[in-house]
């Protein structure tokens, strides 16, 4: 059975992650309102890579940016060997990266404790033990990337998935996304209360 | 382009996204404040637009089946991802008088609306899609 009670095909291969009593305690009591989304903050790995809106991939002998046009994020890898420190905390955490052959990988902590940090459809949280390790590499036009996820807070396992990107129309530029707060919460209002 | 290719400029790549496989659902989980089981029609003149993201808003004064003013709030998809599909701002220019059909929201009272396909009164279909927004 897929996550939604429909019935899976013969091919599925289930990669759905595998929640602690801890992630299905908060799942349980998670309140859709709650979700930060509703007052633009942004969203983080895994679930910003599979938003469906465009990203921008520049290279510097030093660092990878990797710009989304969702929420205007920007997440910079640093190529330099660098360590995380408690400074380095925030919504994206802090990518450190490298590449091997022709792959680019790109491990990522430091991220603050996000309650659908994992995922915000399903209310699965995040802690800051959330570690995001992607591997980019491209596959004649298309750029794949195999996320994992480990969160030993949440996730009695690593969670992973792969994804492919495909080009932009030639010339596109990264429109701004500016999150709008009212446009963002107007739908809350819509959704039968689970508290008083 | 070889990843590990790296040029005296930087090398700028826009990538599009199209998801192949995804272990959890998509970002947006409007199946919490809307029934998509149902439908739901409305005819009204638009008063106010947000034209906004993560998503556009519609909003109708129309009356309800005894005759009282009521405000339909119709939720639509980022304006960025609307505009690349066609949209424009006079489509939904307020002061037009505009039918929607689409699935109604599930808070007892509320009168918002998703998924909606908009045309004129005399049904002549409104946007891109034959007046169906692009979700996103």
């Amino acid at each position: 059975m897929l996550p939604d009670g429909t019935r899976a095909d013969e091919h599925y291969v289930s990669n759905f992650p595998v929640l602690n009593e801890r992630a299905l305690a908060y799942q349980k009591v998670f309140d859709e309102p709650l979700s930060p989304k509703y007052d633009c903050q942004p969203a983080t790995p895994p679930a910003i890579e599979y938003d469906p809106y465009y990203q921008e991939i520049v290279q510097w002998p030093d660092r990878v940016l990797i710009r989304y046009e969702k929420d205007d994020q920007l997440r910079t890898v640093w190529l330099d060997g660098r360590t995380p420190s408690p400074h380095d905390y925030g919504v994206q955490g802090l990518s450190v990266g490298r590449y091997e052959g022709n792959a680019l990988i790109v491990e990522t902590t430091h991220f603050v404790f996000d309650i659908t940090g994992f995922d915000d459809y399903n209310g699965i949280p995040s802690s800051q033990l959330k570690k995001v390790t992607e591997k980019y590499w491209r596959d004649g036009n298309e750029l794949k990337v195999t996320v994992t996820v480990e969160d030993p807070m949440f996730l009695r396992k690593p969670a992973s998935y792969t994804a492919r990107y495909l080009p932009a129309p030639k010339g596109y530029k990264l429109q701004p996304f500016e999150c709008d707060e009212e446009a963002a919460r107007i739908s809350t209002q819509f959704i039968p209360p689970k508290y008083k | 382009m070889n990843v590990r290719r790296i040029g005296a400029a930087a090398a700028v790549v826009a990538i599009g996204l199209l998801v192949k496989v995804a272990p959890v659902a998509a970002h947006h989980s409007a199946a919490e404040a809307y029934d998509s089981t149902k439908k739901v029609e409305a005819q009204g003149t638009i008063t106010r637009v947000l034209l906004k993201n993560p998503h556009s808003w519609v909003f109708m004064e129309a009356t309800d089946e005894n005759g009282q003013k009521i405000e339909w709030q119709v939720e639509m998809g980022a304006w960025s991802g609307m505009v690349q599909q066609g949209w424009t701002k006079e489509m939904l220019a307020p002061g037009t008088v505009v039918k929607a059909a689409g699935a109604p929201s599930r808070a007892p009272g509320s009168h918002g609306m998703t998924m909606a396909k908009f045309s004129k009164p005399d049904g002549t279909p409104i946007g891109p899609n034959s007046g169906q927004y692009g979700a996103q």
